[in-house]
C-alpha cells in the first residue's frame, strides 16, 4: 500500500520556481477582479479560488520562496490564456483541466492545514470527482439563478450534455497528468521503500 | 430499526419485491415494450447482488442494506411500467416527484457505497485519513460526479439507440428535468452523510476485514 501524498512533490523552495508561480497567482488574482468587475461569477470565484490556493503555502511558511511548483498553477491559469483560443467545446475541456488542478492545489493545502490524508492514487481519483461535482452544482447553480433572476443559461439538454462531456474530458486529462506525474515521482523517490501506489 | 420491520420481515419483504420485478419483466415482454423489461431486469440482478456477495465471498450485508437496494430498483422499474389504474400511463410519466424520489433514493444508495469504501480505506491505512467534515464533503462530491456521469450514459444510450435506430430504455426528458435529477441525487447524498454513518459501519467494517485479510 502506497503512503500519503508526499509534500515535498509540491512544495518547492526554489527561486526560479517561486517567481514563475507568484507571477501567475499575481495573474489569477488580476483576473478574478476582473471577472468580478464584469459580474462573471463563476470565473471571478475559480481565479480567487485559485489565487488563495496557490499563495497558502508561502503565508503558512512565512516563506515567499515556498511555493507550489509553476506547472500546476499554469494548469490551474490555463482557462485565461487558452478560452479565447479555443471558444466553445475545448474552452470547456480547458476549463475541466483547470479545474482538475484547483482540486489538486486543494489536496496540498489541506494537507498542510487538516489531518486529511491521501495517496497518490486516492488524490487522482479524487480531483477527478470534483471536476464532475464542480460541473454539476455549476449546472444546478446556474440553472437556479437563471430561473430566479433570468440570467442566461443554456437552452437544450443536448447543451447541458456536451459541458459536461466537456468536463469529463478535461477531469480525466487533468488526473491523468497527475497520475503520470506522480508515477514518475515514485519512481524517482519511492516514499521509504514502499512499492509503487497500485490503483 | 422499527419492531415491524424485523430483519425477518425485511428478507421477506425483499422477496416479495423480486417476484415483483419478476412481474413487471414478464409484462414488460408481453407488451412488447423493452424499456419496461429492461430496466426491471437489471434491477432484479441488482436486487441480487447482495446474495450473491455472500455466496461467493461471504460477505454479508445487513437485510437492511438489501431491502434498501432492492426498493430504489423496485420504485424505479414501477415507475417505468404502464399501468392501469393511470389510463396505460407510466408513474414517471403522471406523477411530477416520482423522478425525483426514485433519483433521491438510488442516489442514497450510491452514497451509502461511497461512505462504506471510504471508510474501509480510511480504517486501512494510515496514508489515508478522512476526518468527519472531509468525509462529509467527499459523499457530496462523490454523489454529484456520480450524477454527472449517470447523465451523460442515460444520454449517450440514447444517442446510441437513436443512431441504431432501437428503443430508448432511459429517458431523458429535458434540461429542467437533467438539472432537478441532479438537485434530488443531492438530496439523497446529504441524507447519507447526516444519518447514514451509523447504519454503515457494518458494511465497512467487513470491507476492512477483507482488505486486511488479503494481507499486505
Amino acid at each position: 500500500m502506497a503512503t500519503s501524498l508526499p509534500e515535498e512533490w509540491f512544495l518547492r523552495n526554489e527561486r526560479t520556481n517561486a517567481v514563475l508561480a507568484w507571477a501567475l497567482t499575481a495573474l489569477l488574482a488580476l483576473a478574478a477582479v476582473a471577472a468580478a468587475v464584469a459580474v462573471r461569477p463563476v470565473e471571478a470565484t475559480l481565479a480567487a479560488t485559485g489565487a488563495v490556493l496557490a499563495a497558502t503555502p508561502a503565508v503558512l511558511a512565512r516563506s515567499p520562496t515556498r511555493t507550489m511548483p509553476w506547472p500546476v498553477v499554469l494548469l490551474a491559469a490555463l482557462p485565461l490564456f487558452l478560452e479565447a483560443v479555443f471558444p466553445g467545446f475545448l474552452g470547456v475541456v480547458v476549463s475541466g483541466v483547470s479545474v482538475a488542478a484547483l482540486g489538486m492545489l486543494l489536496v496540498v493545502v489541506l494537507g498542510m492545514t487538516t489531518t486529511v490524508r491521501m495517496t497518490p492514487w486516492f488524490a487522482v481519483v479524487f480531483v477527478l470527482l470534483v471536476t464532475l461535482a464542480f460541473v454539476g452544482w455549476w449546472a444546478l447553480l446556474a440553472w437556479l439563478f437563471a430561473s430566479v433572476l433570468g440570467t442566461p443559461f443554456l437552452e437544450t439538454n443536448e447543451e447541458l450534455m456536451y459541458v459536461f462531456t466537456a468536463a469529463l474530458l478535461g477531469g480525466v486529462a487533468g488526473g491523468g497528468v497527475f497520475w503520470l506525474y506522480f508515477r514518475r515521482q515514485l519512481r524517482r523517490t519511492p516514499p521509504g521503500s514502499q512499492e509503487v501506489g497500485t490503483a | 430499526m422499527s419492531p415491524l420491520l424485523t430483519p425477518r420481515r425485511q428478507s421477506i419483504l425483499v422477496r416479495v419485491l423480486q417476484v415483483l420485478l419478476v412481474g413487471i419483466a414478464v409484462v414488460g415482454v408481453y407488451l412488447g415494450n423493452p424499456g419496461v423489461a429492461v430496466n426491471a431486469g437489471i434491477g432484479l440482478l441488482a436486487s441480487f447482488l447482495p446474495a450473491l456477495l455472500r455466496r461467493n465471498w461471504g460477505f454479508t450485508l445487513s437485510p437492511g442494506i438489501a431491502l434498501w437496494i432492492t426498493a430504489a430498483v423496485f420504485l424505479h422499474a414501477l415507475g417505468t411500467l404502464p399501468l392501469p389504474g393511470l389510463d396505460l400511463e407510466t408513474l414517471y410519466g403522471t406523477t411530477w416527484w416520482w423522478d425525483h424520489m426514485t433519483h433521491a433514493l438510488s442516489s442514497s444508495v450510491v452514497a451509502g457505497v461511497a461512505y462504506a469504501v471510504a471508510r474501509a480505506l480510511d480504517e486501512y491505512t494510515d496514508a489515508i485519513n478522512m476526518p468527519p467534515l472531509f468525509m462529509f464533503a467527499y459523499l457530496l462530491v462523490f454523489v454529484m460526479a456520480f450524477g454527472v456521469v449517470w447523465e451523460l450514459i442515460e444520454f449517450y444510450i440514447s444517442v446510441v439507440a437513436d443512431l441504431l435506430g432501437g428503443p430508448t430504455l432511459l429517458t431523458q426528458y429535458s434540461l429542467d428535468d437533467t438539472v432537478l435529477d441532479l438537485g434530488y441525487n443531492t438530496l439523497g447524498g446529504l441524507l447519507v452523510a447526516l444519518f447514514g454513518g451509523a447504519r454503515l459501519t457494518g458494511v465497512s467494517d467487513e470491507l476492512l476485514a477483507r482488505l486486511e485479510g488479503r494481507g499486505t
